[in-house]
């Protein structure tokens, strides 16, 4: 079109101080149809819900012309009185008018040449790169369409006579709107023909947008926004630059220009849906989310100022929330008449020049009835713990929420942020640095919360669908053990610890006085190289929010909170210890044995009360630290003694040992099988994980990995991305409840081990123990996604329960002990594997036996049938034919041999 | 006697009582008299009014509440030794009194009830039995001689004099076949025309503005008076005895009272007076006294018509609420402390978008109660209330306490009582809402042919609350609406439903409650001959526990054999 019409774009303040300035008037109003028309021709192509939304967007419309119209206004009343009749000068300029020509076609001879004209201007979209909407006819700036307006009120006249035009072709607009025309975006953007061609395409995008499967994605996100009454409606980038490309582009280079315009166009969308909402909220605000480019804060330059810009880190610490002055009125002081509103922007204080009543200069008073206030509060974000690279401080960044985003986040939230990257020029900083620097701030637009429950609730309906019917398997809960950390080789009874710790149980809280807790706190305490620090890096990943400490770097005050002079208030403010920090979610330390004793007690009450109490520089506070905790600790002296009792093992109190629900004993023994599987699955494991491997390859040599001898042997692994939604999910979605328990198999169980720890003397029993038993039930229980705490997870609890028990025990004591609870440690462990625990026992005597007769070298270690026979019967198993048959038999490389009744292990 | 009755019929009005002044009030004064008062709300508001006329007339009563037929008879058996005089409110005209109560000569029995229909030997009994509740056409009472033919008793003593002698004689004489036959074919039209009569039970006028009528004939009516008899008529339409249009008809016909009472104030009138009002008002659970969230939620036609035992419904309710323009803080607020702009625009911005979400009816001209400056008190209000408290299932509260308690609900002085009605009446609706939820979540209304069938589980954690026929029918009409908004097939709509909950009591019995179907216009209800034939057919012992019979106490194991009985013979 641009070569029909090759004027040059003027300037609108050209124009307006041009001698055709009488022109205004008229080109006022024929803007004013253009952009009504503009919206009601929007909704031929696009199926409104209703008509009011279009009357009241062509309103507002008109409104915001009005508004953008203001600096005309001044001289607007005045014009009338400029004007002087002077025929001579009073007729439009010959040489820009071509109506004589136009106005001599016939009808069907104008037609047709529209039609001609229109051909060809489709065809020239085509070729431009054929991604423009078709039919943008025109694509002049406002200050050209002055010059047309004869041809404008014909179009108007069509409008009127039906439309002999396509609709695409009434829809007046800017078709290359990325073309800037030597603007910078910014001032392209706050023009007001791109700022209305903006402003119709984000609506018609909002309006028509629909995703592959068929639904009107934005509508229903309005629609479902406004059934909660929130005004942050989110957008995702991805699907603009899809459908809006232009949009994109700008979107990024002039943020805050942009985004007004969008939220305005956003908030016409939805009073158009709800004609009332403006009762239930004053603003809507677009949401821009997936910006696909992640900036660190690290790597935030000076080129990223004032654009968009996504980052993500750990919220450390947040002001109150404050009103900020957001349309501010103004009293004169002499006259008292209310000066305003003016809207106030995020960096510049507004100052009224002089009072219009009086003429005084001021000094002028905010009038705070009729000023409008907004939510205000500035966070500090600081780079995640596990992003900063190796020696380098974590830095951070100041961003300032308003309106709704306001207390979306905490401190100790891991965020993303998406937001303006601003800066504002401090004097302080300037007298520090001793030339100008700027503060920067990010004024954030959009965050998300990368928790737990956000996890959960962005689980889509595939997700679910996966996750119930994972649930159906019944060996779920073995599956998941298979599946945690399924690097390291063996170690179930830790890996089931784990898994139930991950799952957690459930919190009850009677009577909202005090809280019972439902994490499980787990210990490992084990000789050096068994993979203890490998489980809680494992956990670190997988987990919802861990926090990694090591017990030598780890403080008292740093695990639980400490109080600090907030440099922007100057007043005392709490930090967040890595136990608040972790808050829902798992504490994890390392080392916990090098811990000093007073660090080490700080955390009692975290561990068991869930909370923190502070009461330091006049800030008394309880903080919560809903948290699991999982430490590992190396016996003193470095190895594991069996033949002493744990708490003699390790240097840890009773009180806290107490609190551990489960107590992992890791034993580094030899076992000349079990060493050259484990050998085995450490090389493969190597092979397989190659950094150059191809997932084939990694698919392939899965195979040949040798599986750990047990029962979880054979089993699926389920992928940890969506192992970690299934946590997700049962943790946040399934609250299994206590139903018909076997209370006396609790009675009994514990009676019981009190009796043997009062005789033995390793761990204390205590209360905590039944609970524990409780907890572990209902967290077997979410494995299943079960509503019902089931016979099932009580016998697993036990098992758990007492297999911690008895591993804490001497050597001396152990196998009776396990004689007598044997009936509860059966528990879901099948038949095999019992008789494989037996063998493995009798060869591994008979080893011993055969070393000390006939010295260390032996080819094979053979056992009678019978010495098995008679154990098994003992927890009466009494046939033994499928177990010399089974999988298991031979996996561990056992024969049986048929007639001379021998078992043989080859070493 | 018989014949001033003959004249009544004759006349076209079969009235007993033609001028309630004289021939009933007149008649209680000087004497001692015994009230005894069915458990429901219309019937208090009854006794409430009659009680006010008594102790202005220093007349000496004895007020007994009574459950249901077993404990009138008890009742009456135990009291009437020391009256002359007892008046019945809203018990008994269903069942045949001087058969059941079997009364002494010289007590005379007068009936003011609003069950339908009328035991027709209650109608036409010489005296004893007088119904002070006017008997209209629109009743239907067969005439007289379709009933009763003079000659009965002669040919019958004729019969059995004559019996063994003029046997052979009278065979063979033609005129006396001739009778014979005659008199076989009366009496199965007779028969019939019983049977059609007392097919349904159902509620004419109610007692309540019966006895305000009687306090104004007298020139003794208060604003006070008129406000009893409106809840009582309220009660009729909110329990679902009487059908929309005749609440609206006798409604329009006492609004000319409300407003006499209005014009009568004037600027020395206190504001503590009792002001009543008519206006539209939206038909919400207690709206007023709790938050408009909550009482969208538990009002059965909202959370029907948006199926709030859905995920969806609730998304729904929102998007109403946020087309309305209400923000949701608000509107979970209590109703007294919301915006004060946007309280007064709740009604006319539900009215606004009633009809674009379908929910018909949800505005209701209603009378209001307006006492010093605090929220008017909605008749509705009251009445949720008192049968909150009537059906109280605080098992430490007898039956009788609950009956006072709700009688003195109605009394202005006691505010406390009623504020303590209205939270019951809160809990009442959670709950309801609740049950119907978990119902239709387990999928357990099940159709069996000719109507619907659900049971409320022994474990379900509330089945204490459903124990009682108010609060059972209510969660039954409840039940059936939600079944039928979340059905696909229209049939549901044509189907009663039939719901039983176990007795709290360890009795091992179970209350059993039928409701019409959805698409039947008149609350007219057939369970009531139904359970009694049901019964009879396999032998089982059922209790009437109300008076129209819909609702029986059944033994649960008898309870399969009921409903299969009952299968078989609506079928």
């Amino acid at each position: 079109m641009s070569d029909m019409n090759p004027d040059s774009p003027t300037s609108p303040s050209a124009v307006l101080s041009s001698p055709e300035s009488r022109a205004t008037p008229s080109s006022r109003l024929g803007r004013r149809r253009r952009v009504s028309r503009g919206s009601t021709t929007g909704s031929l192509d696009a199926p409104f819900e209703d008509d009011q939304s279009v009357g009241a967007a062509a309103d507002l419309d008109l409104d915001r012309d009005e508004e953008e119209e203001d600096g005309e206004e001044l001289f607007g009343d005045a014009m009338e009185n400029d004007y002087r009749p002077i025929s001579g000068l009073d007729r439009y300029e010959p040489d820009m008018l071509d109506d004589s020509e136009v106005d001599a076609m016939s009808e069907t001879g104008r037609r047709a040449a529209e039609a001609a004209m229109r051909k060809r201007d489709r065809d020239e979209g085509r070729t431009a790169g054929g991604r423009m909407r078709r039919g943008l006819l025109y694509d002049e700036s406002d200050e050209e369409e002055e010059d047309r307006p004869s041809r404008r009120r014909r179009l108007a006249e069509q409008a009127a006579e039906g439309g002999a035009e396509g609709p695409e072709d009434q829809l007046e607009s800017i078709e290359n709107l990325e073309d800037l025309r030597g603007h910078t975006v910014t001032q392209w953007v706050t023009k007001l023909g791109p700022r209305t061609e903006i402003y119709n395409r984000f609506k018609n995008f909002l309006r028509t947008y629909v995703d592959e499967k068929g639904h009107k994605l934005y509508m229903e996100k309005i629609r479902q926004m406004c059934e909660e009454n929130r005004s942050s409606l989110n957008v995702d980038y991805n699907v603009i630059a899809l459908k809006e490309w232009v949009l994109a582009l700008f979107l990024p280079e002039a943020p805050t220009e942009m985004l007004a315009i969008l939220d305005q166009a956003a908030k016409d969308v939805v009073l158009g849906l709800f004609p009332q909402y403006e009762r239930i909220s004053k603003e809507i605000h677009v949401r821009i989310t997936d910006l696909p480019l992640m900036e660190d804060i690290r790597s935030l330059r000076q080129l990223h100022l004032n654009q968009l810009i996504r980052t993500s880190g750990v919220i450390t610490a947040a002001t109150g929330i404050l009103p900020q002055l957001s349309v501010i009125k103004f009293d004169c002081n002499k006259c008292s008449y209310v000066l305003g509103p003016y809207v106030q922007g995020q960096s510049n204080e507004i100052k009224p020049g002089s009072c219009p009543e009086c003429q005084s200069n001021g000094p002028f008073q905010v009038n705070t009835e009729e000023t409008v206030y907004q939510n205000y509060q500035r966070v500090t974000i600081q780079e995640s713990p596990g992003r900063v690279a190796a020696g380098r401080l974590p830095r951070s960044k100041d961003a300032i929420l308003l309106g709704d985003l306001c207390d979306t986040c905490k401190p100790g939230d891991e965020i993303e942020l998406t937001g303006v990257y601003t800066h504002s020029y401090e004097g302080s900083l300037n007298t520090k640095q001793g030339f100008p620097v700027f503060a920067t701030v990010i004024m954030a637009n959009h965050i998300l919360k990368k928790d737990d429950a956000a996890l959960a609730r962005t689980l889509t309906d595939e997700d679910v669908r996966a996750i119930t019917s994972l649930s159906k398997d019944p060996r779920i809960a073995e599956r998941i053990v298979a599946s945690i950390a399924p690097s390291i080789y063996g170690h179930e009874d830790i890996k089931r610890a784990l898994a139930l710790a991950m799952f957690g149980g459930v919190s009850k809280n009677p009577g909202q006085k005090h809280r019972v807790r439902g994490d499980l706190n787990i210990l490992l305490c084990g000789d050096p190289g068994t993979a203890k620090s490998q489980f809680l890096k494992y956990l670190e990943k997988i987990a919802p929010r861990a926090v990694f400490t090591t017990g030598q770097g780890a403080s008292a005050v740093g695990l639980t909170a400490y109080v600090q002079r907030s440099p922007v208030t100057k007043e005392w403010t709490l930090e967040a210890g890595a136990l608040v920090l972790a808050d829902k979610g798992f504490c994890l330390i390392d080392e916990f044995d090098k811990m000093s004793d007073q660090d080490r007690t700080s955390i009692h009450e975290a561990m068991e009360q869930q909370s923190i109490s502070i009461s330091k520089a006049g800030i008394v506070t309880s903080l919560q630290a809903r948290c699991s905790v999982v430490a590992a600790a190396n016996p003193i002296g470095g190895r594991y003694d069996p033949s002493m009792t744990f708490a003699d093992n390790v240097d840890l109190t009773e009180p806290i040992l107490s609190r551990f629900d489960v107590l992992c004993v890791v034993r580094d023994t030899v076992d000349a099988v079990q060493d050259e599987r484990l050998a085995r699955f450490v090389v493969g494991s190597h092979v397989k994980n190659h950094p150059l491997n191809t997932e084939d390859e990694e698919q392939q040599q899965q195979d040949d990995m040798p599986q750990s001898g047990t029962n979880l042997a054979g089993l699926e692994k389920i992928p940890q991305d969506l192992l970690k939604k299934y946590i997700a999910y049962a943790r946040n979605r399934v609250n299994p409840k206590l139903n018909q328990m076997d209370q006396d198999k609790v009675a009994k169980m514990y009676s019981d081990l009190r009796k043997e720890s009062m005789a033995t003397g390793s761990i204390p029993i205590t209360v905590r123990h039944i609970e524990s038993v409780i907890r572990m039930a209902e967290a077997h229980a979410k494995m299943y996604l079960r509503d019902y705490v089931q016979e099932d997870d009580v016998n697993m609890a036990i098992r758990v329960m007492l297999e911690s028990f008895i591993d804490t025990q001497k050597y001396s004591v152990m196998r009776s002990m396990r004689r007598n609870f044997s009936r509860y440690l059966a528990f879901k462990r099948d038949n095999n594997e019992l008789l494989l625990f037996i063998l493995r026992q009798l060869i591994h005597d008979q080893a011993v036996y055969q070393r000390n007769r006939y010295g260390t070298e032996q080819e094979t270690v053979e056992v009678s049938e019978k010495d098995l026979a008679d154990r098994a019967r003992q927890i009466n198993i009494h046939n033994l034919q499928p177990f010399f048959t089974s999988q298991l038999f031979s996996a561990n490389s056992y024969r049986y041999d048929d007639k001379r009744k021998m078992i043989a292990q080859s070493i | 006697m018989q014949a001033v009755v003959w004249l009544c019929i004759s006349q076209g009005i079969s009235m007993l009582i033609n001028d309630i002044k004289k021939d009933f009030y007149q008649q209680l004064l000087d004497q001692r008299i015994l009230l005894l008062v069915h458990c429901d709300v219309d019937a208090i508001c009854t006794s409430a009014i009659l009680q006010e006329l008594f102790r202005g007339d220093h007349v000496l009563y004895t007020l007994i509440p009574i459950k249901g037929p077993d404990d009138l008879r008890q009742s009456f058996k135990d009291n009437v030794g020391l009256v002359r005089l007892v008046v019945l409110i809203n018990c008994g005209i269903s069942m045949d009194l001087v058969a059941e109560l079997d009364p002494p000569d010289d007590v005379i029995i007068f009936v003011i009830d609003s069950q339908r229909p009328m035991d027709v030997n209650n109608v036409y009994n010489d005296g004893q039995v007088r119904i002070v509740t006017p008997v209209t056409a629109e009743d239907g009472v067969p005439p007289f001689s379709d009933l009763y033919r003079s000659d009965d008793s002669d040919s019958d003593s004729d019969a059995g004099e004559s019996e063994s002698g003029g046997e052979k004689r009278r065979r063979y004489d033609a005129a006396f076949l001739a009778r014979r036959q005659d008199r076989r074919r009366w009496e199965e039209r007779r028969d019939r025309l019983l049977a059609e009569y007392s097919q349904f039970s159902m509620y004419g006028d109610c007692s309540a503005l019966l006895a305000y009528d009687l306090a104004l004939r007298m020139s003794r009516d208060t604003s006070q008076l008129l406000w009893y008899g409106l809840v009582g008529l309220t009660e009729q339409l909110l329990l679902r005895k009487v059908e929309h249009q005749r609440y609206v008809l006798s409604a329009g016909h006492y609004q000319g009272q409300v407003a006499r009472y209005g014009h009568q104030r004037d600027e020395t009138t206190s504001a503590d007076c009792l002001r009543l009002a008519f206006e539209q008002d939206l038909n919400l659970v207690l709206y007023r006294h709790w938050s408009l969230f909550d009482s969208l939620r538990f009002t059965p036609l909202v959370a029907c018509q948006f199926k709030l035992f859905t995920f969806k419904g609730e998304k729904r309710l929102q998007e109403f609420l946020a087309e309305l323009g209400l923000p949701l803080v608000q509107c979970r607020q209590k109703f007294a402390s919301m915006d004060m702009a946007l309280r007064g625009q709740v009604r006319d911005l539900i009215q606004a978008k009633a009809e674009k979400y379908l929910l018909d009816g949800v505005l209701y001209g209603a009378f209001q109660a307006r006492l010093g400056f605090r929220q008017p008190l909605a008749a509705a209000d009251v009445v949720h209330a008192m049968v909150a408290l009537l059906e109280n299932p605080d098992p430490h509260r007898s039956a009788d306490d609950c009956f006072m308690d709700a009688l003195s609900a109605l009394d202005r002085r006691q505010e406390p009582l009623l504020r303590r009605g209205i939270g019951l009446a809160e809990k009442l609706a959670q709950v309801t809402c609740a049950t119907v939820q978990s119902l239709l979540d387990m999928h357990q209304v099940i159709s069996v042919g000719a109507f619907l069938y659900a049971t409320v589980s022994d474990g379900e954690p509330n089945s204490h609350f459903f124990a009682r026929p108010h609060c059972l029918t209510a969660l039954a009409h409840f039940v059936l609406r939600a079944h039928v908004a979340g059905e696909r097939s229209k049939r549901s709509r044509q189907l009663p439903l039939i719901l039983t909950t176990p007795l709290g009591r360890d009795g091992g019995a179970c209350l059993v409650v039928g409701v019409p179907p959805l698409s039947e216009q008149s609350p007219r209800n057939l369970f009531g001959k139904a359970f009694e034939k049901a019964a009879q057919r396999i032998r089982a012992n059922i209790t009437p526990r109300s008076f129209d019979g819909s609702v029986v106490e059944v033994q649960v194991d008898d309870r399969t054999r009921f409903v299969d009985a009952l299968v078989s013979l609506l079928a």
